[in-house]
């Protein structure tokens, strides 16, 4: 008897919402390695994802979509080519309210650039109730500017409407035809 | 000190590089977590030191100087310290289990009866069974820090040998043992690495226990808007939004079909040049509607103020009836008013909306279903998607917005690729066109889907059933 599994990785920079949205559609309690940080990462949050999250969602017995977000410092990039493996999509997760977005989009799809070429990835950006500027529409041109095609939505990570949003648009995008 | 290999070795990380620090800090949390804590310095049994780190050799004497204790080096060049043990660069998961097995050596015999047991294991060479049973699993693998590894370790802890069965020639498998364990059969899907772990996706006896007794299976799945009611008030509002036709519109005759408007004449165009008119004079611009109702254009938040509920009637009968003149006036309120205008934003919030969403929102209604008569019916391809999360969704959506965005077409041509009705394309397309996410086609004929058609449907299709159904937690 076989057990089919997928996954979905989640990225971005420390702070964006991996862990909560994660979290808002894992089946089972996340597994999380958050530590108290010790970096400059420590003015953003008290505690942050040094390894990686894991969370969880079943399709009846014998299917699961694992969920793994990344730690969101840049000095952990070496390990996230690893992470793709066997991936379907990839989730950038981008905080509105941090000094320079685009830099943070430029690095990250720059990081996941051969997964993101192979398979699909959608934008979630975060915090926008908080700070308005860059808009949708800046987000939409800086990807033209790297010349990725990507979905980019609004989102609160606590919201499961949100997040299961930006799964349900990496689904169609990979096959439109898919049905329920 | 605890020299006990059911206890993991505590040590305390002295000047290491980042890179390397985050190394073992991924190791310490996943592989070698029953093998090394690291703790601070007073609790430490064990000293870890990269020499090759500025001003560390000379920490690491001090420290020893201080409390006599043996350490591990992490180094390029090969070192013969007493007291230490060399682990060479770049470090391996294999390495540092090596350097455990050596320095435990080092470390004081316990003594309490607890303890006991496993010095007289020892003399048969069987103290270090964990990891040697690690390493030997990732001898034959060499998944220093992968999952495979992780999963290998079960048969060297005394459980019987797993026999696979056949595995899925179509998805990546984790094979169900005699036990009926979950047992990953190779590294193709799980993750695998010389020099980090990852976390292991959960066996069924991991996951169980938070999910209950059987976990959550599809039928039993409750949706939030699942109530009858829910549903009705929802249909209603989608055949607000998209109407009720089945009829179907054809490139050959579509002129002459009765389901057609000029977006001219509602509400639309007034909004359409007010937002113009914000954006280019970079100011709030306020439309007066007939009766004191005003929407607010502000441009520098992207967000729009409706003193009418989106939701109400009057505001569809506002969006479907055509305007007569001077029903809807553009207006550049003066300091005063912006002031006036702001504190009744403040007081009510809950009718500020993304501006697109609002336009979104209103072209839908105004269109309701119809296709305008200005309709491009050149080729089109979605160079955006809307931003979903904050619009008004309906049947469809989505799949519409994936296929326009990689297969360029008008209306009728997506009526003909798509099996769905053409009253949710024709609203997708009024909708997205008025907010200027289309672009004619030239000649690229957009990206292709990039995954090989139908090649996951089946796992796809019950996410998204999962997805759709909600409440999943």
């Amino acid at each position: 008897m076989t057990t089919t599994n997928k996954k979905i990785i989640f990225t971005g920079p420390v702070g964006a919402g991996k862990t909560t949205a994660i979290d808002a559609i894992s089946d089972i309690k996340i597994i999380k390695t958050d530590e108290y940080a010790s970096d400059m990462t420590k003015s953003r949050k008290p505690q942050t994802t040094v390894a990686m999250d894991y969370g969880l969602i079943r399709l009846g017995e014998n299917e699961r979509v694992h969920l793994y977000g990344t730690p969101g410092q840049e000095r952990f990039d070496f390990m996230w080519d690893i992470l793709t493996k066997g991936g379907i999509g990839l989730i950038l997760l981008l905080d509105n309210t941090r000094k320079d977005p685009f830099r943070d989009m430029k690095f990250y799809t720059n990081a996941f650039r051969d997964f993101i070429a192979a398979e699909q990835m959608v934008v979630g950006i975060t915090r926008m109730d908080l700070q308005r500027n860059p808009g949708i529409n800046d987000y939409r041109g800086w990807l033209k500017e790297l010349s990725i095609e990507a979905p980019v939505f609004e989102i609160d990570a606590r919201n499961y409407n949100d997040v299961t949003s930006l799964v349900k648009a990496l689904l169609y995008s990979l096959d439109p035809g898919v049905t329920t | 000190m605890l020299n006990s290999p059911n206890n993991p070795l505590k040590v305390a990380l002295l000047s290491i590089s980042p890179h390397n620090r985050a190394i073992l800090e991924f190791f310490f949390a996943g592989a070698g977590k029953k093998i090394f804590k690291a703790v601070s310095v007073e609790e430490a049994d064990v000293l870890v030191v990269d020499f090759d780190h500025p001003g560390a050799q000379q920490e690491w004497s001090e420290q020893v100087q201080a409390t006599p204790m043996p350490a591990i080096v992490l180094s390029v060049k090969e070192s013969a310290l007493e007291n230490t043990v060399w682990v060479p660069k770049p470090l391996t998961s294999q390495a540092l289990v090596h350097s455990a097995e050596k320095i435990r050596e080092m470390l004081p015999a316990p003594v309490s009866s607890e303890y006991a047991e496993v010095v007289v294991e020892k003399k048969t060479g069987s103290d270090m069974s964990s990891l040697r049973a690690l390493l030997n699993s990732q001898r034959e693998d060499k998944q220093v820090f992968g999952l495979s590894g992780e999963f290998k370790r079960r048969p060297a802890s005394g459980r019987p040998a797993h026999r696979l069965t056949e595995p899925d020639t179509e998805d990546e498998a984790v094979f169900k043992t005699d036990s009926g364990r979950l047992v990953s059969d190779d590294s193709e899907q799980l993750i695998g690495t010389e020099n980090v772990y990852v976390p292991e996706p959960l066996s069924d006896d991991e996951v169980l226990p938070d999910t209950g007794a059987g976990g959550l299976s599809l039928s039993q799945v409750t949706s939030p808007d699942d109530t009858a009611e829910d549903l009705k008030k929802q249909e209603q509002r989608w055949a607000l939004l998209c109407g009720e036709s089945d009829e179907q519109l054809k490139l050959a005759n579509w002129q002459e079909s009765s389901r057609l408007y000029t977006p001219e004449n509602y509400l639309l165009n007034s909004l359409i040049d007010g937002l113009k008119l914000s954006r280019e004079s970079r100011q709030y611009v306020q439309i007066i509607l007939e009766g004191n109702g005003f929407i607010l254009l502000m441009p520098d938040v992207n967000l729009a103020y409706s003193s009418i509920d989106l939701y109400s009637d009057v505001f569809s009968g506002l969006c479907d009836t055509p305007l007569q003149g001077g029903k809807a006036k553009l207006h550049l309120p003066d300091t005063t008013e912006l002031s006036d205008l702001e504190e009744i934003v403040r007081q009510d919030a809950q009718r500020t909306y993304d501006m697109e969403g609002l336009i979104w929102t209103v072209s839908l209604l105004t269109s309701h279903g119809r296709l305008s008569r200005n309709a491009d019916t050149s080729s089109l391809r979605l160079k955006h998607w809307p931003n979903l999360t904050r619009m008004e969704q309906f049947p469809h959506v989505m799949p519409i917005a994936a296929l326009w965005s990689q297969r360029a077409g008008n209306v009728f041509d997506m009526s003909e690729w798509m099996d769905v009705p053409q009253r949710y394309i024709l609203a997708f397309y009024n909708a997205a066109h008025t907010l200027g996410l289309f672009e004619v086609d030239q000649g690229k004929g957009g990206h292709e889907s990039k995954t090989a058609p139908k090649k996951n449907r089946g796992l796809f299709s019950r996410l998204l059933k999962r997805l759709l159904g909600g409440g999943s937690k």
